[in-house]
């Protein structure tokens, strides 16, 4: 989408949507000024303010193999749900914006059913499918059942960016000689990307985050992060879950601010190189 | 019920097994049955702790390796024993679960002929597992508003809010609070079960108002007291120990009137290892384990002899102790058996009204 | 209308195709499984759902999720409708930031960011602190255990998902047409109103659907962060499989949830349209 230069918008709008903005900021940061304090915290119970500091439960966290373990587990399951996940919403987006049938308000129910089921039930039930097949404790089970849950996550961000899209724009490269799936893919796709990145972020977070099917279909292997969070919960909470959180919270800004570099300095060689070739 | 559901499960498992008959023989059988055994359990520090005095220990002395599974999850137990492929040796299983899972047939018939059981309190040895760890429901207090043992001491004083005004704290269930209700109302231990319902929620009526908090995961109320946020709980012993004696935390809590609990050792129907399983058993269930782990996490042990090998400074914080034992109500599970559901579907409706 | 548009739309229903195929292995297996355990255990009958229909507390309980549910959704609109405009629409280094802010409570665990609501809401916290510091009240509120408390937890976690929904769906909306619309003298508020809003109607659907359906589902933050009202379905069915291993009961409770669920979207989607307005396939 081209961006035009700043639109002189009235102040008063500019000063509230600044100020909306800064206190949804605040808002998103402020548990932040209290999980990141106890993850230093000498004690082995969620205390705040912490009275003494220590790093144990960073030693504790980054020692431990099954806390180092989970996580890389946790990425892969997420990395493929999300890998899935786009594919299959996407397509199903595409399929339902475009396959004019009466069936399309039934199919959307359909596709978004796998959001209304409580997990414990899915959980349960799914669980003498994998039970049978030998499957329990295996990565691609998750992955599976993840991949279900985190589609309907796809298919809405695709379908309404699909929707915002202009119909001409295909329409025009179909008129060139695109065949149809060229179009698509070349044309529509790129196009949609915002949305198609959204849902796979979505679904990347859901199985990141999800932990009652994840303490079902995982064995004594494959254990994911949110499952080791939740062991030991019966007999306490100790501030090891904070080191964990900060530690990938660290992770995140560091990746995105690596992200921004790397974009900077594409965009500052393309300038550059731009300026060559004029 | 269960067949039916069975019957439908093994069809499914049925077809499905058809599409996989050519995986199903890359998988081999869990290599060398015999040699491990995996132990499920309720995670946490008490795993870290049952580690270092039960595992290591019986690896050491029997070559047996052991798995660990945590935590303990009944709908999976049961899950995994309706479709026959059970992964769990040993469960450490809870009270209140041990007759729903004999409802649901989801334990083997332990042998007793093959288990050591001359020192265990027969109260806890079943024909479906062996009572290992007593823990407590127990009246928890700040100790940053109560400062000089002006706490209330027994339930009656708990519901008296006239007397001690405070921030109270109870679980979001029926669940040790009938018994409560009625030991607060003075009816004595043995005329507690069976639990006359109606009177229980009619004295639960009176405090219901200055209850602030109803906590539904026992985190909540060890926070809540440590934060100050509030002054009386119910609290599980081990939990308000360590809080006040590791952490230095400013709460403490009475002995009086506590609620016992039992954890006990189960075999899940279909195990893979039932014979490892029994040799576990009885390897644990040995005075000088179960006082090791009891000097590690203050639960009660069952075995006699495990007592004698304590000190006084650990026994005054056991449940099973002679001292705080002749002070608690033991609950009654077989009431729990029949009354559970009817009591949390109650429960629900009062919290709501 | 481009002819070529409008038909091959038979060939696009394939698409569907892998997700049908997961849907019916993962998902309609297991509720056909479900279904029968719902009218056979304890006992064959409908007596699990005649209960569930019958006793005042399944009904209060569903009311309050549906309720909670849709509370959170509206919060979680106001307040991300203009944090992703801003993401949407400008640039600048406070913008970055935000998009760090923005996904940051998805890395805390659900234990860890309870607590902290719990830490920031409470009596001692540092709302009240600034509250009474501000003098507008004189001794500490009770914001924690109340429904206001668990809307903030919730919306704490959601309002990402509903930022990152709206964000797409505003990413595609050419402002160039806002341009046009103020040359031909419409005012910016105007131009907004009339253009950009409706335009960015298939995110608000998108998101608004993903938030409601997903506060459902809830249960274990109202658990902590509410009070003795703020019970969800999610909670007792969780309660009867887990505990009281009545799975017919949890099954059936499930079952309704579902029903209820898509009845109120369907009937929602004939009033609103949001099929049509996710993608009822503008062919030109």
């Amino acid at each position: 989408m081209r961006r035009e230069p700043r639109r002189r918008r009235p102040p008063a709008f500019q000063v509230a949507l600044a100020a909306l903005s800064v206190l949804v900021g605040v808002f998103l940061i402020l548990p932040l000024f209290v999980v990141v304090p106890i993850s230093f915290s000498g004690s082995s119970f969620l205390e705040f303010p912490p009275r003494s500091f220590s790093l144990r439960w960073y030693r504790e966290y980054l020692a431990s193999h099954t806390w180092i373990d989970s996580t890389f587990n946790s990425v892969k399951v997420a990395i493929l749900t999300a890998l899935f996940a786009t594919v299959v919403g996407t397509c199903a987006a595409l399929a339902l914006q475009r396959w004019r049938t009466r069936f399309r308000p039934a199919l959307t129910g359909v596709l978004l059913s796998p959001m209304i089921l409580p997990h414990i039930v899915l959980a349960v039930s799914v669980y003498a499918v994998f039970a049978r097949l030998k499957l329990i404790g295996s990565i691609w089970a998750l992955v599976a059942v993840y991949t279900l849950l985190a589609t309907p996550f796809v298919y809405l961000n695709v379908s309404a960016a699909l929707q915002s899209l202009d119909p001409s724009l295909e329409q025009a490269a179909l008129s060139l000689g695109a065949t149809r799936w060229r179009a698509l893919w070349h044309v529509t796709l790129p196009l949609v990307r915002p949305g198609i990145v959204a849902g796979a972020l979505l679904a990347m977070i859901l199985a990141f985050d999800e932990v009652v099917i994840a303490i079902f279909i995982t064995g004594t292997t494959a254990i994911t992060l949110p499952k080791t969070m939740w062991d030991g919960i019966r007999t306490e909470i100790n501030p090891t879950i904070a080191a964990v959180s900060t530690c990938l919270i660290v992770t995140y800004v560091l990746l995105l601010g690596a992200s921004a570099a790397l974009r900077a300095r594409a965009l500052a060689t393309g300038r550059a190189r731009a300026a060559v070739d004029d | 019920m269960s067949v039916s559901r069975r019957t439908f499960l093994r069809s499914i498992g049925a077809g499905a097994a058809a599409v996989t008959a050519a995986r199903e023989f890359g998988f081999p059988a869990r290599a060398h049955a015999q040699k491990t055994l995996v132990v499920c359990g309720w995670g946490g520090t008490t795993t870290v702790a049952q580690r270092e005095v039960y595992f290591r220990p019986f690896e050491k002395e029997t070559g047996i390796k052991i798995i660990e599974a945590t935590p303990t999850n009944y709908p999976k137990l049961k899950a995994m024993v309706d479709s026959g492929n059970v992964e769990w040796d040993v469960v450490d299983t809870a009270d209140r679960m041990i007759f729903s899972g004999v409802r649901e047939n989801l334990f083997e018939k332990l042998d007793l002929r093959a288990l050591d059981v001359k020192k265990i309190d027969p109260r806890y040895v079943i024909d479906v597992g062996v009572g290992h760890k007593a823990w407590s429901t127990l009246l928890s207090y700040s100790t940053r508003k109560y400062t000089s043992g002006n706490n209330p001491k027994t339930w009656a004083e708990f519901y008296d809010v006239q007397k001690f005004p405070a921030v109270r704290c109870m679980r979001a269930a029926a669940f040790d609070n009938l018994e409560i209700a009625l030991m607060a109302d003075g009816v004595p231990f043995d005329k507690i079960y069976p639990i006359d319902v109606d009177r229980a929620f009619k004295v639960m009526s009176r405090i219901k108002s200055h209850v602030k908090v109803w906590w539904s995961v026992d985190a909540q109320p060890v926070q809540l007291l440590t934060d100050g946020e509030i002054d009386l709980t119910t609290l599980s012993a081990a939990r308000i120990i360590a809080l006040r004696d590791k952490e230095g935390a400013k709460a403490d809590c009475e002995w009086n009137q506590g609620i016992v609990h039992m954890d006990w050792w189960t075999v899940p129907r279909g195990a893979k290892n039932k014979e490892g399983a029994l040799q576990f058993i009885n390897y644990v269930m040995q005075a000088k384990p179960q006082a090791a782990m009891s000097n590690q996490v203050p639960f009660g042990p069952t075995n006699r002899d495990a007592l004698a090998l304590l000190e006084p400074t650990v026994l005054k914080n056991l449940p099973t102790s002679p001292d705080n034992l002749k002070r608690q109500l033991v609950s009654d599970r077989n009431w729990y058996a029949e009354n559970l559901t009817k009591a949390e579907e109650r429960m629900k409706a009062w919290l709501l009204s | 209308m481009a002819p070529q548009l409008r038909r091959g739309g038979g060939r696009f229903g394939w698409l569907l195709l892998p997700f049908l195929a997961l849907f019916a292995l993962l998902f309609m297996v297991p509720l056909v499984q479900l279904a029968i355990v719902s009218v056979t255990d304890p006992v064959p009958g409908l007596s699990n759902y005649t209960r569930a229909l019958t006793t005042p507390v399944y009904w209060k309980v569903f009311t309050t999720t549906f309720n909670v549910a849709a509370g959170v959704t509206l919060v979680a609109l106001v307040l991300g409708y203009p944090t992703a405009y801003v993401l949407a629409t400008m640039r600048g280094r406070w913008v970055a930031v935000l998009w760090a802010l923005v996904l940051i409570p998805f890395w805390t665990s659900l234990l860890v960011r309870t607590y902290a609501w719990m830490v920031i809401l409470g009596r001692r916290g540092i709302v009240n602190q600034v509250v009474q510091g501000l003098g507008l009240s004189d001794g500490p509120l009770d914001l924690l255990f109340t429904r206001f408390s668990v809307t903030v937890g919730m919306v704490y976690i959601l309002l990402p998902f509903m930022i990152l929904c709206l964000y797409a769906g505003m990413r595609g909306i050419d402002t160039s047409l806002l341009l046009a619309a103020e040359n031909l003298g419409a005012t910016p508020g105007r131009a907004f109103l009339r253009i950009f809003v409706p335009l960015s109607l298939p995110g608000v659907v998108s998101g608004g659907l993903i938030v409601f359906i997903s506060a459902l589902g809830y249960y274990i933050t109202p658990a902590l962060l509410g009070g003795r009202t703020d019970m969800m379905v999610a909670l007792l069915i969780d309660e009867q499989i887990s505990q009281l291993f009545n799975w017919g009961m949890g099954a059936s409770l499930a079952f309704i949830l579902l029903f209820v669920t898509l009845g109120v979207f369907l009937v929602a989607n004939r009033v609103v349209g949001f099929d049509r307005i996710l993608g009822a396939g503008r062919e030109a």
